[in-house]
């Protein structure tokens, strides 16, 4: 009986029509990621061949791009600017948005507003300020000059500031009675409340670094501090662009965000539902 | 092992004044209970003994130290919360010896602390666990433990004991009273259960307002309340009181409420009283006895009401008895249970009957 109820339930209509957008929404965001990584193994006769399994499988793009480009290079910069930013961020982000939920001082609500409201402001206007800003300070071209901009975000803090305000103010006094000094009971007490926040912010800024573009390519002028988003664009010229070797480089630059997904996918997808956000 | 004196304490949030002028000695080793309605500022005048808090006016002094300046983990307290307070991400034994490493006490002497304290509250096989694997109870004696450890000079609690359920909470009740009967530190204890108040403490101080009522024994403060609000508060079910006018009547006076019998008012009360003069008053529900067959009660210490709800105890039976506009408690033995509707005769034990005036509220008795 239990067992043909549960059959009953698992062919109702609602289920087949839920189960049928699902599979195709999933197709939909997975036909690209595809794409990508079957277009990596073709060679440049077949790029424009829109079947999704290469007639004659190669790894030459794989061997042209570590061998004949600097992209393990541009890797490296990817890697050492979007770990640097993400440290940063978790740690300045946090530090604010800590110091606005549980503390109480004159002027607290405004620098909230002051903060959220830089969240209104689109990148493509700011660029133009950090430009003079790192032009002046000869901060243009270097690693410094890529990362300057994103070390702290209205987002983080944001973010950061309505978790630690669920942190209860006991735990906190608790604290305070047990000799800790402010520094000590965020470090301690607050921060490994909140570590599902982190996770979800850590991700979102590592990620948004790791594709950036318009930035770092503003920034940088050598080849050698080009991110790999500012690289692979390098691939499209004038006349035409090398569609193997830009999947290619897309498909090795996955991998890490693969890496780091499935290892966190748990805090990540918690963090993500707690903290309301689309993924 | 400290005293603890509260001089002059006023504070406010905002334009609010919560705290109006409080003084308050408490003795080396007491059991002081502060208890009284939500919003009476008795957890703010405790956050403010623990440095939680800024003192606006006044000094509070901890063993003769002036410690309003001083900051909380200086002031040689430790606080046991409403919630808890156990941090989540820790076991049981660093949550115990989570203040001891903050002072840098070194290792073996933590364990010996720790484990020690762990002992007596029978938290020695929990110790590895985190507080979100714990009952209600085990986190509290968790709470407790860690208070413990760092042999404080006085003991804060803040309503310990209002998330727990109505058993376990007797259980816990009777575990503060061991716990201080071992460690026999000062204790400052937060409640608005005023059964909790009774049965812990030594002297009971009663607040409303931000201002002290009556401190007292819990016997002083059950049997001699000095106004309404106290005698209202403290006992349970709560003390009946009436509207009503005082007579003289010869030498003494008689007292009576609209509908009511007339009274004889206690001698104790008569120099305090005028004739015609407006008072409250009080009886508890105890002395309000059910008759059911022949008494030595003379008859105008009796009423015949009609019982409205009946709440069977097993031991007694509370009666909530209707007569003229009036409702009064009253208590049967629990060998016969009235039904409501049914007319039921009462007894005064005029010996406990209380008088206020009615004008100021305070005791005339």
């Amino acid at each position: 009986m239990t067992i043909s109820l549960a059959w009953a339930d698992r062919v109702a209509p609602g289920r087949i029509v839920a189960w049928t957008v699902l599979f195709l929404g999933g197709v939909v965001m997975i036909l690209p990621f595809v794409y990508m990584l079957a277009t990596s193994f073709k060679d440049n006769s077949e790029v424009y061949d829109l079947s999704l399994l290469p007639r004659h499988p190669t790894l030459e793009n794989y061997v042209e791009l570590f061998e004949k480009t600097a992209f393990a290079r541009w890797f490296l910069s990817s890697l050492l600017t979007s770990t640097v930013t993400t440290i940063s961020v978790l740690f300045f982000d946090s530090l604010v948005g800590y110091t606005l939920a549980k503390f109480d001082f004159r002027g607290r609500g405004l620098v909230f507003v002051a903060i959220l409201s830089t969240l209104m402001i689109p990148t493509e206007m700011l660029v133009i300020p950090w430009y003079v800003m790192a032009k002046t300070m000869g901060w243009l071209d270097t690693y410094w000059g890529i990362v300057f901009p994103g070390l702290m975000t209205g987002f983080g803090t944001f973010l950061m500031r309505q978790f630690f305000d669920s942190v209860p103010d006991d735990l906190i006094a608790a604290a305070r009675l047990d000799g800790l000094n402010e520094f000590q009971i965020w470090w301690q007490v607050a921060m490994p409340l909140v570590t599902p926040a982190l996770s979800a912010l850590a991700i979102f800024v590592f990620l948004g670094n790791w594709t950036a573009f318009l930035w770092p390519l503003i920034a940088t002028s050598s080849k050698s501090l080009y991110t790999i988003p500012v690289g692979l664009a390098a691939f499209s010229g004038e006349y035409q662009t090398q569609w193997e070797m830009v999947m290619t480089g897309a498909s090795v630059a996955t991998l890490p965000v693969l890496f780091v997904f499935i290892l966190f996918q748990k805090y990540i997808v918690n963090g993500v539902m707690l903290a309301g956000l689309k993924g | 092992m400290a005293s603890v004196s509260i001089r002059g304490v006023v504070k406010s949030f905002g334009k609010t004044p919560v705290i109006h002028a409080l003084d308050l000695e408490i003795a080396h080793q007491e059991f002081v209970v502060l208890v009284g309605p939500s919003g009476c500022g008795k957890s703010t005048m405790l956050r403010m003994i623990a440095g939680l808090e800024d003192v606006d006016l006044g000094e509070i002094a901890i063993d003769g130290r002036v410690v309003n300046r001083v900051a909380p983990k200086d002031r040689n307290i430790a606080m046991v919360f409403q919630n808890y307070a156990l941090y989540p991400h820790m076991t049981v034994f660093r949550n115990m010896a989570f203040a001891l490493r903050a002072a840098r006490l070194p290792q073996p002497e933590i364990e010996r602390r720790v484990h020690e304290a762990a002992r007596i509250l029978g938290l020695t096989e929990l110790l590895e666990r985190r507080p979100g694997e714990l009952s209600g109870g085990q986190r509290q004696r968790v709470a407790m433990g860690r208070a413990m450890v760092r042999d404080p000079a006085v003991f804060l609690f803040d309503e310990p004991l209002s998330n727990l359920d109505a058993k376990l909470r007797s259980a816990m009740r009777t575990e503060i009273k061991k716990l201080h009967q071992t460690v026999k530190t000062t204790i400052v204890y937060v409640t608005h259960d005023q059964v909790e108040a009774m049965t812990l403490a030594d002297r009971i101080v009663i607040m409303r307002d931000g201002r002290i009522e009556q401190i007292g024994s819990p016997l002083q403060v059950f049997q001699k309340p000095t106004n309404v609000f106290v005698a209202g508060f403290i006992g349970s079910p709560a003390m009946n009181l009436l509207t009503g006018t005082v007579h003289r009547d010869g030498d003494g006076f008689r007292t009576t409420w609209p509908g009511g019998p007339t009274l004889p008012v206690p001698a104790r009360a008569v120099p305090k009283l005028t004739d015609g003069q407006a008072v409250i008053i009080g009886i508890r529900p105890e002395h309000v006895s059910a008759i059911d067959g022949p008494t030595r009660l003379p008859a105008d210490w009796q009423i015949e009401a009609e019982i409205a709800v009946v709440e069977p105890l097993g031991s007694e039976t509370l009666l909530l008895a209707r007569f003229g506009d009036h409702e009064l408690t009253g208590k049967g033995d629990g060998r016969t249970i009235p039904r409501p509707g049914q007319r039921q005769r009462f007894g005064f034990d005029l010996d406990h009957l209380h008088l206020f005036d009615r004008a100021n509220e305070r005791a005339l008795t």
